[in-house]
């Protein structure tokens, strides 16, 4: 069997099984339903007649909150979750013994997850949008190959990023108060809060230096022509650069921890 | 009386296995603690990015916005030590059939699951949401009249009262939906709804989480009668949305456990 075609098995098995869980997957859409819904009211009733803020017309900042919306569902990956629960409870070990690298099992799980919450999330999008075109003119957005492009990159990015934490858990017996914390930087620079451009100066300069920003942010910024030709292609540069830096990171520790992994419940 | 004593009794044997169960933990609990101010500071910092913008959201001072905060997440707090954690047991039980021993005990279920467990370590954010509400006012320069205050407590005490009868209606969602594990999630969403006024919301939303989902009630409508913006009128408008959602509550929960089979057994 070929690479491709236990690929292929995999993502038949995940896909079935995030199918199974569509009810919980329905529950967790419901808190990105409200961010998009009530962050764009509460910026609308901001403007108070000006036209723009930071760079941002109404129209635009409707689109943002529903663009962004959109792309975390697809591109935000939670696998630290699953994955340091499965390292310490010792489920690992029957995946050691497979015939696949454990690293593209990790890959067609969660990516069937997140292509089941993206497509959940699209008829709330399109309904989102029109309760707004009655309160303001949407901006237009491009949603061309290079949005979906930047797209799939902020998903490695986002999903190496969490493959490297959850090694955390060979070594620490509590990994939770740490996943827990990731997400306060996470939501804040990843544009999940707010456009990067409307925040504090000290915020946007962590945001360049931190990976979040490459996965949601320049997606959505492209989407809206916020970044274009020669900016446009070196921020998916960065997006390149922090996946090769978290694959590495990931790789290595993930090497570290199987040697001293002791495949407790065995 | 006899039972009334006997619960208070119970809830004294409550309280003390939490204590001990958290001295256990002394380190994990100064954790908690720190973990949840930074959350808060997070939220802070949500309003700084927007109020840097502006002056005013739907005609909400960043100060007000502030009290506002105070409050719901006052609320939040007071769910999350005496409520959440019990019930947050509640799906695994009903997987795994152990449902049966709560149920078997000649103890109101409700009381037992609601209140068993309580979580000391959110009882910093009690008293940091009682700091962050008087920074909130003295930045306002305003101080309220007795009768407001008054009021504004009362509107709390229903805005828990509606927001635990929500959560357990939410989780006892768990009798049926066996497999779903992120049931509090709705109750989340349901507060994440309240952190701003729901002044924001056109018409139609506006009463809708007025008077179908009473959001506002949790912080919008008690803030508002604190600084003198709502009328009195209110409170029993509060007052009738949290009996209601207590006996809605307390109905539901008797008619799932109609369908209540145990697993296992």
């Amino acid at each position: 069997m070929s690479l491709i075609a236990k690929l292929i098995a995999l993502l038949k098995i995940y896909i079935a099984d995030s199918l199974a869980y569509r009810a919980s997957a329905f529950i967790w859409m419901l808190t990105d339903v409200v961010h998009c819904l009530v962050m764009p009211l509460v910026w609308l009733s901001a403007y108070g007649g000006r036209e723009a803020i930071g760079g941002y017309n109404p129209g635009e900042m409707v689109t943002y909150y529903v663009l962004i919306a959109f792309t975390t569902n697809f591109i935000v990956s939670h696998l630290m979750w699953d994955l340091s629960f499965e390292i310490k409870e010792g489920v690992l070990s029957q995946w050691l013994l497979r015939p696949v690298p454990i690293l593209w099992m990790l890959f067609a799980r969660n990516i069937s997850w997140r292509v089941m919450r993206m497509v959940l999330f699209v008829p709330v999008a399109l309904l989102t949008l029109w309760y707004y075109s009655r309160l303001t003119t949407l901006s237009p957005m491009t949603l061309g190959w290079e949005f979906w492009l930047s797209v799939f990159l902020g998903h490695l990015v986002s999903f190496f990023v969490a493959y490297a934490m959850a090694c955390l858990a060979f070594w620490l017996q509590e990994t939770q108060s740490v996943f827990s914390l990731y997400y306060v930087p996470m939501l804040l620079l990843s544009g999940w809060v707010a456009p990067i451009a409307l925040m504090p100066s000290w915020l946007q300069a962590l945001a360049v230096v931190m990976p979040f920003r490459y996965t949601t942010a320049v997606p959505v910024e492209i989407a809206l022509g916020k970044l274009q030709g020669l900016a446009m292609w070196s921020q998916m540069g960065v997006q390149l650069l922090w996946i090769l830096i978290a694959w590495g990171a990931g790789l290595l520790l993930w090497r570290a921890g199987i040697r001293q992994y002791t495949g407790v419940g065995m | 009386m006899k039972r009334l004593s006997f619960y208070l009794q119970l809830y004294k044997a409550f309280l003390r296995t939490s204590v001990v169960r958290e001295m256990e933990f002394r380190a994990n609990f100064w954790a908690k603690m720190m973990y949840n101010a930074i959350w808060l500071g997070f939220f802070l910092l949500t309003l700084k990015i927007i109020y840097a913008h502006t002056d005013s959201i739907a005609g909400w001072s960043e100060s007000e916005a502030l009290m506002l905060a105070a409050t719901l997440y006052f609320i939040d707090a007071v769910i999350a030590t005496f409520f959440y954690f019990g019930l947050s047991e509640l799906p695994t039980l009903v997987r795994q059939g152990t449902l049966d021993f709560v149920l078997f005990k000649p103890v109101d279920s409700q009381f037992w699951l609601s209140l068993r467990r309580i979580n000391l370590d959110q009882l910093g954010s009690l008293v940091v949401a009682v700091l962050l509400g008087g920074y909130a006012l003295f930045r306002l320069e305003y101080v309220p009249s007795l009768s407001q205050v008054a009021l504004y407590l009362g509107m709390v005490a229903t805005g828990v009262l509606i927001f635990y009868s929500f959560h357990f209606m939410m989780m006892t969602l768990s009798i049926w939906l066996v497999r779903v594990e992120n049931l509090w999630v709705l109750s989340e969403v349901f507060a994440q709804i309240g952190r701003f006024p729901t002044d924001v919301f056109d018409a139609v939303l506006r009463r809708v989480f007025t008077y179908v989902l009473p959001v506002a009630f949790l912080a919008t409508i008690p803030t508002q009668a604190l600084l003198g913006k709502a009328s009195a009128g209110f409170l029993w408008f509060a007052v009738g949305w949290a009996v209601a959602f207590f006996v809605v509550g307390r109905l539901f929960w008797r008619f799932a456990l109609r369908s209540y089979t145990s697993a296992s057994s």
